[in-house]
């Protein structure tokens, strides 16, 4: 058993003094998570963390209004107080009718708690840490490959993380969840000397769902943040005008977000999405892409049974063929848009792969910028136009020529992703789902 | 430590237990936070939360190495156990001793530069009752003032923090911190356009600063750029100069060279100013200082997070490089007393050297004879995104409203391009320091290592004369 029966207690007590105080609804999430932190210079510790905290959020639906209040004090008459405060300010709100709890038939449902959490580790999603690792050394051994390979190498700093916990979401529509996750980061950041005062660095990132299933992914991070820093030196600008490009898995949630972004019912309702004038079924990419949310595709790291409400997730297409397949539509603005609800956000995107890898890609085109890492900018949410600072290579008919800094990437989303030309096969495995390299034809840079 | 419920003789036996393991330093950091925030949706509902957040955070430092746990308990015991787990960190390696001391700010405690008028955070509801009217005030006013605007959001939040900390070097500090924020937010549509645009205010004040006068001024500045949103346009890219509007590009300098002075960087050999300490780096007319002591900016602190005075501190002076930015760690490693720039999140995090509100001081000509020396480039003034490249010094900003610049005037309004430079090469690259210093007491938050910091920045008009625009 992953979780505690003596908090889950308190919870399920704070939901009933939440009724018994005056809420006609009420949903109480309890969250604890232990951390584990650990930084290295080269192969030395720096520092290291190891903490676990608890805390507990109530949803108060009072008289037809809605509030909600939050605490990291779980003793019984701490959480008084705080309920019937947040009681006594919900009151203060203007009332909403469109605040309610989801449709109870659209709950997750196991026939107790056991039962749910056999269904989540069978997701794979979670993975206590084995006592026997040593994550101190773990960090340091990092670097040692690399020490004395390169004299511009300043030092390669390691940061490595643990963190896993459960959530327990129980609501007076007789809703009891339980949600596990764990996740352990690795990410080594190699700094170097180049001309004159510059010291330009890169990195390098493996993910996994424990310690212990980190353990083997990193034997080559060092080499890898090396490799890729190594790159960066002598990075210059290109002219501008338009180019090729391809865009590295690991980058591609900044560009996938404005358009993640547009479809959400908080942007459609504030008429703040760029979006806004399709319905499901238009064309709204190249065809060449589609996506789909897999919330219980096994081994992936945001894998789930359930979403925040409690509403029982699933297998989603998103955008197929370039068509637009769904809006991400919760409970509450579901009801005052008149929309059905179903998800309020995707959980495990899949981008269906290709065939061709990135090198045959980048093999039968002449000049590519790939796309390694960006450096500020933003989507302006009502119009889609965007610029985005970027770093990476440039490579000429598959020959790699020099680091691209100082240059910006801009356009228009609805114009961007319909200029998708190539989707790759290489998925990698990452927090936010499942991308391949995908190349873009004709894109600005400025 | 009466606030807290524990008693200084404890606190003071886990200093000693955590120096009986082997530390050089030992500090604790206790935190209650109260938070309350109002939002008002576009159709007109609104929601409020609360928020409280207790605990204390036990830091070890043995030679360079640093350990840290924190406990949502305040009791002896639970710092106990804390302070012995941070001690981990002395038997994890080797330990490297370090030359320097701590040293202790040898100035004053500033005090009174902001106070907690006592319209803050009230468990009862009266100031959820208090910032609910207000915002539904400013959405009608702004709803009236135009027919266009489809729709308006706000949202407002008060947070008082009540910290504590002791430490090894006997410092004990104890104060309350308030920080109100309000931000308007509204979407216009004029003959099939629609566009949106917003307005933010935040001071260490409590809830008093929701007056009239700050209503007036978010909603005109909210209506200034939704009417500017309607005419700007993406202007062509390329290599341009460009002048910085007073107030808000000190954005430019908190990216292009205040986290590059942050001397964890420098103290690891990362920055690109690692060895610029002592030299000019910039035009003589350029003076820049972290400015902890203004009264009610949401950078200001009496004391930082690691107890030290809140101060002034010259980074640039008249062009030289005099001096980067210290916390306790840092300031011992180069053996200098640290300058008061300790801080962090929460209890959760570890402080680290962090601005607080950075700014340069005016200079001799006027923002009319900036622009008019321009022939064609573009004038920027509104900004969000920065992000900058430590050691490469390449930082970045978005520009979400400017003018183009053609034959020294102000012309076709622009918006939603990124600009890109390098901290160093635009340092030299200013050209001209306007006598129009102001600070923007914008929402601004600064973003480290996973921790988020409120700051504030401002700055003069000044020319650069090239950055690269697109």
């Amino acid at each position: 058993m992953f979780y505690s029966e003596d908090k889950i207690e308190i919870a399920d007590w704070a939901l009933r003094e939440s009724l018994r105080l005056g809420a006609q609804n009420a949903r109480v999430e309890l969250s604890c998570i232990d951390n584990l932190t650990v930084q290295c210079e080269d192969t030395d510790v720096s520092t290291l963390q190891q903490s676990s905290s608890c805390g507990l959020v109530f949803r108060l639906f009072v008289d037809g209004r809605y509030g909600t209040c939050s605490t990291n004090r779980l003793e019984k008459g701490e959480l008084t107080n705080l309920i019937r405060n947040g009681i006594a300010c919900t009151r203060l709100l203007t009332p909403d009718a469109d605040r309610t709890l989801p449709d109870p038939s659209r709950y997750y449902r196991a026939e107790n708690l056991a039962q749910n959490e056999r269904e989540i580790l069978d997701l794979q999603s979670y993975k206590p840490n084995n006592p026997d690792i040593d994550a101190v050394q773990m960090a340091c051994q990092v670097a040692r490959p690399i020490i004395g390979q390169d004299s511009r190498l300043i030092h390669l700093s390691t940061y490595l993380a643990s963190r896993g916990g459960w959530q327990y979401i129980v609501d007076s529509q007789d809703f009891r969840g339980l949600l596990l996750a764990s996740n352990s980061v690795a990410y080594s950041t190699a700094s170097m000397r180049d001309k004159g005062d510059s010291r330009p660095s890169d990195s390098w990132m493996q993910y996994a769902v424990s310690l212990e299933d980190l353990q083997p992914l990193i034997g080559d991070l060092g080499q890898k943040a090396l490799n890729a820093a190594q790159q960066r030196i002598g990075a210059t600008s290109v002219k501008a005008g338009r180019y090729d490009i391809a865009i590295e898995p690991t980058c591609l949630m900044k560009l996938l977000n404005p358009m993640l972004s547009a479809m959400q019912d908080g942007a459609l309702h504030a008429h703040r999405s760029f979006l806004e004038r399709f319905h499901l079924g238009e064309k709204i990419t190249s065809p060449l892409l589609t996506i789909n949310d897999e919330p219980q595709r096994k081994g992936s790291f945001s894998a789930c049974l359930f979403d925040f409400e409690g509403v029982a997730t699933r297998f989603t297409p998103i955008i197929r063929q370039g068509h637009l397949c769904e809006w991400f539509i919760g409970t509450y603005l579901g009801n005052k848009m008149h929309m059905t609800p179903h998800i309020s956000g995707p959980n495990v995107l899949c981008i269906e792969p290709g065939t061709q890898s990135r090198q045959q890609v980048l093999d039968s085109l002449a000049d590519v910028i790939l796309i390694t890492g960006f450096l500020g900018g933003n989507s302006n949410d009502v119009t889609g136009d965007f610029s985005f600072g970027i770093e990476g290579q440039l490579y000429r008919n598959g020959e790699h020529v020099r680091g691209v800094a100082g240059v910006n990437l801009t356009g228009n989303m609805l114009d961007f992703w319909n200029s998708l030309s190539h989707v790759c096969n290489d998925v990698e495995n990452l927090p936010d789902g499942r991308f391949p390299t995908l190349f873009f034809h004709d894109i600005q840079i400025a | 430590m009466q606030y807290f419920q524990i008693a200084e003789a404890d606190l003071q036996k886990v200093l000693n237990e955590g120096m009986s393991l082997g530390a050089d330093y030992v500090d604790i950091y206790l935190e209650h936070s109260s938070a309350t925030q109002v939002t008002l949706i576009p159709t007109g509902e609104n929601r409020a939360s609360q928020n409280i957040d207790f605990g204390a955070g036990v830091r070890v430092i043995v030679g360079e190495k640093t350990g840290y746990a924190y406990t949502e308990q305040i009791t002896p015991e639970s710092l106990m156990q804390a302070v012995r787990q941070a001690a981990k960190i002395g038997q994890s390696a080797q330990n490297v001793s370090v030359a320097g001391a701590f040293r202790q700010f040898s100035g004053p405690m500033p005090s009174a530069i902001y106070t907690n008028h006592g319209l803050a955070f009230q468990p009862d509801g009266s100031s959820i009752a208090h910032i609910v009217q207000y915002l539904h005030g400013m959405r009608e006013m702004l709803l009236s003032a135009d027919a266009r605007i489809v729709n308006v959001s706000a949202v407002a939040r008060n947070r008082v923090k009540r910290v504590a900390i002791v430490n090894s070097l006997g410092t004990v500090c104890e104060e309350e911190r308030p920080m109100t924020d309000v931000t308007v937010n509204a979407v216009i549509r004029h003959e099939g356009q629609t566009e949106s645009a917003g307005s933010s205010r935040c001071y260490r004040r409590g809830l008093e600063m929701l007056d009239e006068k700050l209503c007036k001024e978010l909603i005109n500045s909210a209506l200034q750029k939704l009417h500017f949103a309607l005419e700007a346009t993406q202007p062509k890219g390329g290599e341009m100069p460009v002048v910085m509007g007073a107030g808000a590009s000190g954005i430019l300098l908190h990216e292009a060279i205040g986290h590059a002075f942050e001397a964890d960087f420098i103290r690891r050999g990362e920055s690109i100013f690692t060895d610029s300490l002592g030299k000019k780096i910039c035009d003589s007319a350029i003076t820049v200082v972290d400015d902890g002591l203004l009264p009610d900016s949401r950078g200001s602190i009496h004391f930082d997070d690691e107890g030290v005075p809140g101060q002034c501190t010259e980074i640039v002076t008249d062009g030289v490089l005099t001096s980067f930015l210290h916390d306790r760690i840092s300031a011992r490693h180069f053996n200098i007393e640290p300058t008061g720039n300790g801080r962090r999140e929460n209890f959760r995090s570890m402080p680290l050297p962090r601005m607080r509100s950075t700014y340069m001081r005016g200079g001799q000509c006027t923002e009319a004879d900036i622009i008019a020396e321009v022939k064609s480039g573009i004038f920027v003034t509104d900004f969000t995104n920065g992000q900058v490249q430590i050691g490469a010094g390449d930082y970045s900003f978005f520009v979400k409203a400017g003018y183009l610049i053609e034959n020294g005037h102000l012309t076709q309004p622009v918006k939603d391009v990124n600009i890109i430079g390098n901290g160093p090469q635009t340092l030299a690259d200013i050209r001209a320091v306007a006598n129009n210093p102001r600070l923007e007491p914008l929402s601004w938050v600064c973003g480290k290592e996973g921790q988020s910091c409120p700051v504030s920045c401002g700055m003069p008009s000044v020319l650069v004369e090239k950055l690269t625009v697109g």
